[in-house]
């Protein structure tokens, strides 16, 4: 029992229940409080000044002073603003490292370079005309705690809150407040909320933001979130802009109404350039972007605005990611060649891992995913795209947002395709759920300008264009792949193409299109070496199936061009649009409904001799594919479809049809 | 129960930091202490105008030295005690050393009822024991 006495009284006496008076000293409209255990001697000096904890104080500038009993934080500042005016209370131990300046609401704080405390400036109240400024070289915490603060004099800076410090600046949007920041419509400011240095927002309050010069958050360095609400009701420029990283970790963004893009982060040092991801994001300089909770909601309607664009990788782990661009595309008289708009764009990787992204891109040219690097899909995530704009074409002079002319002998500077996903680099997909529509001409489904390999998740696209299409060469080892396009090749490589596993159905448009392409003319070739196969449209001729394929017609030895079209010879096979066919392979039994439309013949592939069964009704399986498919089907009725040995693609080279790249 | 009776006691609030003074030391060296309850003071001219509960006093600006809070009405440079682990020593209100101790709840326990000076570390605090 005496311990716990001891304890009890000891912890009491260290954790400050020694209260005592404070002594207020009131100047202006700021008033410095000074703990009586802390205030020591306060000397006069020659009638003129009072010093109090090293502050001075001009005796002539002071209102009034005061004790009472008022609890003082160390290092607090609060400023309340109250229409034309704000009151400014400063904890008595930082009041000499801080030099006040206040003109109506407008209010400048700036701190000494000998600070070595961290100040934490809590903002609160109202005003129709205020603004709060602050510099220094020390780290330091911004409360919003209820701030409603629109800036119209740009008095000492057009931001509404504009933090010079190039430190560490946490951003407490106080849990149960809401508060709405608006900047000057004069002024450079950056930012309606600007911090030079690197922001970390945190708590559950809400931020909304208007910026009328420019962004609408602006960051010098890196931004990060955790669990605040910040809408971006609308911007100039781009909703929020920072450099080094961006991370989500939780909360919620919702972006709208802005000029440029919805995020952008870039690279701070273009002289050395990014460091890439870090451990711990030390030091970290990658113009990288990193969701890996929350929600964000963005709609960017700018021409060749992005949702979100990175000059480093952008990295989603978790969370939900909504990002609608409507934009048309423009040309860009630097590059001298036409852009368009996409729901997240990187001059490095995308990397998906986790979370739900539902990207829809409307304007002419624009595309859901697009990165100058690899794309890499994996794990749980699941990815809805789809577009709908025309093929966008500017020279500079002649502009055309829904181009119909054939692109195949224009210069690639002129024109951009709506396209689902496009990767300069090789695209990977390995887990996940991938969805893709594409409505508009030239609109490829998913495209790596390198190889794609697919060998796990589920990718369903719908595609004007080829659904699936790889500069290189194209693998599917794995996954279950739904490839239709309307107007092209269901799959297609311009190099080899190798179906190896996994479930594949391939819709092509009708002849001289294949379901499965590879650039046979260049000297490649399609390999079918493995997996369970429904290719509509056939496969592409010069093929080498190392696994048996079969066709809904008659046996052909084929020649030299495309089964079933008109390239030359091959199947005159059949099937029935809009009709459920069962695919049985050994016990396993998949339900397929065919299209309304596609190329004539129909090829099968499995590990075993399959059967065919037309007609049939579907009660239950697993539905994939968007329910234009079932696994482990239970079928009955229909009618058994007599299937031929199918070597089409043995014969080798030759055969006609553009292959879609 | 012996916490309880300790906090029924009135120990623990009369450990309590009150500066119930704030001391004004004119360039002489004379000392007016002044009780804070409502003080407040305006500077006007050459004159500060204190007042408190008691009334209103006029400094001449020019005579005045220093101010400093203290928990008497006469400057004893008293301080928190703020850490209840370290040693203390005791005296009594006219400055007698009546003893030291490990830390602040040894002293208390020593302790009869009455008024002390608790010294730390250079730092000093009134303790009243009821």
């Amino acid at each position: 029992m005496r311990r716990l006495i001891g304890l009890v009284i000891s912890g009491l006496a260290v954790s400050g229940l020694l209260t005592a008076q404070t002594l207020n000293i009131q100047v202006g409209n700021v008033t410095y409080q000074f703990p009586a255990a802390q205030a020591g001697a306060m000397p006069f000096e020659g009638g003129s000044t009072l010093t109090v904890m090293n502050k001075t104080f001009a005796l002539s500038e002071i209102s009034r002073m005061y004790v009472d009993e008022s609890a003082v934080t160390d290092g607090a500042v609060a400023v309340v603003y109250n229409g034309s005016s704000a009151n400014i209370t400063v904890a008595g131990n930082i009041a000499q490292y801080l030099t006040i300046a206040q003109s109506g609401a407008h209010v400048s704080i700036t701190q000494s370079s000998s600070l070595a405390d961290e100040i934490t400036y809590t903002l609160s109240g109202s005003s129709s005309d205020g603004g709060f400024y602050t510099s220094g070289s020390y780290k330091a915490t911004v409360e919003l705690s209820g701030l409603t603060l629109t800036n119209v004099s740009a008095t000492y800076s057009g931001a509404a809150v504009h933090v010079q410090n190039g430190k560490r600046i946490k951003v407490k949007v106080v849990t149960g407040t809401t508060n709405t920041l608006v900047d000057a419509t004069s002024g450079s400011q950056k930012g309606c909320l600007y911090i030079k240095g690197h922001a970390e927002f945190a708590q559950y309050g809400t931020l909304n933001v208007t910026g009328n010069v420019k962004h609408g958050i602006k960051t010098g360095e890196y931004m990060t979130i955790k669990n605040a609400t910040i809408n971006i009701l609308s911007a100039v420029g781009d909703g929020i802009n920072c450099t080094q990283y961006f991370l989500m970790e939780s909360g919620t963004i919702n972006i709208s109404n802005v000029g440029d893009d919805g995020i952008q982060c870039d690279i701070d040092d273009t002289t050395t350039g990014s460091t890439g991801q870090t451990s711990d994001h030390e030091d970290e300089d990658s113009g990288n972007v990193y969701i890996q909770g929350g929600t964000l909601t963005i709609n960017v309607t700018a021409e060749a605005a992005k949702g979100i664009k990175a000059e480093g990788d952008v990295i989603i782990t978790g969370g939900m990611v909504n990002a609608k661009a409507s934009g048309g595309g423009t040309w860009d008289t630097d590059d001298l060649e036409t852009k368009a708009a996409a729901c997240i764009s990187t001059d490095g990787n995308i990397a998906l891992s986790g979370g739900t992204l539902t990207l829809s891109s409307s304007g002419s040219g624009g595309k859901g995913l697009k990165c100058d690097g690899a794309l890499t899909i994996s794990d749980s995530v699941a990815v809805a795209i789809a577009t709908t704009g025309g093929l966008f074409y500017s020279n500079g002079t002649t502009t055309n947002s829904n181009y119909t002319g054939n692109t195949d002998n224009i210069d690639n500077r002129y024109y951009s395709s709506p396209k689902g996903i496009k990767a300069t680099g090789a695209i990977s997909i390995t887990g996940g759920i991938v969805s893709v529509s594409t409505s508009g001409r030239n609109g490829e489904g998913i495209e790596s300008k390198a190889t794609m390999t697919i060998s796990g998740g589920q990718v369903v696209v719908n595609a004007y264009d080829d659904a699936l299409n790889a500069a290189s060469h194209l693998t599917i080892s794995g996954g279950k792949v739904y490839a239709r396009a309307t107007n092209n090749d269901g799959i297609d490589a311009n190099g080899n193409c190798y179906i190896q596993g996994g479930l594949i159905y391939a819709i092509a448009a009708s002849s001289p299109e294949v379901a499965i392409d590879a650039n046979t003319e260049g000297g490649y070739k399609l390999y079918v070496q493995g997996g369970t196969i429904i290719a509509i449209g056939g496969l592409e001729s010069g093929a080498q199936l190392s696994q048996s394929c079969w066709s809904t017609g008659s046996s052909s030895s084929g020649g030299g061009g495309r089964p079933g079209g008109g390239g030359g010879g091959g199947n005159n096979s059949s099937w029935s649009k809009n009709t459920w066919y069962a695919l049985a392979v050994g016990i396993e039994v998949i339900a397929f409904k065919t299209p309304s439309s596609g190329g004539s013949s129909l090829v099968v592939s499995a590990a075993s001799t399959p059967t065919l069964t037309s007609g049939v009704a579907v009660s239950a399986g697993t539905s994939i594919f968007d329910e234009v498919a079932y696994t482990g089907a239970t079928v009955s009725g229909g009618s058994a479809v007599t299937l031929s040995s199918y070597s089409g693609g043995n014969s080798g080279g030759g055969g006609g049809g553009p292959g879609g790249w | 129960m012996l916490l309880i009776a300790l906090l029924l006691a009135g120990v623990l609030p009369a450990m309590t930091g009150e500066y119930d003074y704030l001391v004004f030391t004119n360039t002489s060296g004379t000392t007016t202490a002044l009780t804070v309850s409502n003080l407040s003071a305006t500077v006007s001219g050459s004159t500060l105008a204190v007042t408190n509960d008691d009334g209103t006093v006029n400094f001449t600006l020019t005579e005045l030295a220093s101010m400093q809070f203290s928990i008497s009405d006469s400057v004893t440079a008293v301080e928190n005690v703020l850490n209840g682990d370290q040693p203390v020593q005791i005296y009594s209100i006219s400055g007698t050393l009546l003893g030291s101790f490990d830390n602040l709840v040894k002293a208390v326990q020593q302790l009869d009822r009455g008024t002390y000076v608790i010294v730390q570390t250079g730092k000093s605090q009134k303790l009243v024991v009821k």
